[in-house]
């Protein structure tokens, strides 16, 4: 062991998961609209989540609607392709949170079987094996790959 | 020769820990850029372990060594 090396998937935006939070803006006197901001970036595994979790998608050019238990709410990306999730005026912050964590976990699980395909894929491509696959308990995955030695 | 591995973990909330084994010295440098590429990912944080150090002292002896005969 030499070297250690924490890497985060480009389909995970540089932030804690901490950062994400909720705001809640008056769309009139009567009426708070909740917005919830997310590390979340690949809308393939952001869709895939959604429908792991029972959700009822739309995409659009610009956004993706979406229903959970007859909660609708729209996801739309940033500047930086970081995706915020915006919910109809009325819902509250911590049903919006409850939502949108529940899509996190999702999504957490979508990454991981990607970086796992991604190393099957390519690691011949770079001169590596795959050795072996281990499924913990903690539900991380462990590979390891042996390095062909010319 | 010691077999060269590498072991990564992805937990499942999509982080990952990369660990190089047997791979001695600067050379584990090299395999941050291959990761990067091979897991479309960036490093934030890296460290070397104190392995490292004494990997690194013994190619500087066997480097002395070869240079005086």
């Amino acid at each position: 062991m030499s070297l250690e090396i924490i890497l985060v998937p480009m389909a995970i935006a540089l932030i804690t998961k901490a950062n994400s939070k909720a705001s809640e803006k008056a769309t009139n006197a009567n009426s708070h609209q909740v917005a919830v901001e997310t590390r979340m970036k690949n809308s393939t595994l952001l869709n895939n989540a959604m429908k792991n979790i029972g959700c009822t998608t739309t995409f659009t050019k610009t956004e993706i609607a979406a229903s959970l238990n007859s909660l609708d709410f729209t996801f739309t990306q940033n500047a930086d392709g970081i995706w915020k999730a915006n919910f109809v005026a009325g819902t509250t912050v911590q049903a919006a949170e409850q939502i949108i964590s529940q899509i996190d976990a999702a999504y957490g699980i979508e990454v991981q079987a990607e970086v796992l395909r991604k190393i099957k894929e390519r690691a011949p491509q770079t001169g590596m094996t795959l050795e072996s696959e281990t499924i913990n308990e903690d539900s991380s995955v462990t590979v390891v790959l042996a390095v062909n030695q010319a | 020769m010691s077999q060269k591995r590498i072991q990564i973990n992805i937990d499942a909330e999509g982080n990952i820990k990369a660990e190089t084994l047997g791979i001695h010295g600067a050379k584990c440098l090299d395999y941050v850029s291959i990761l990067e590429d091979m897991l479309d990912a960036q490093s934030v944080e890296s460290k070397f372990t104190a392995d490292y150090a004494v990997s690194e002292a013994v190619l500087i002896a066997d480097q002395g060594v070869g240079n005086e005969s």
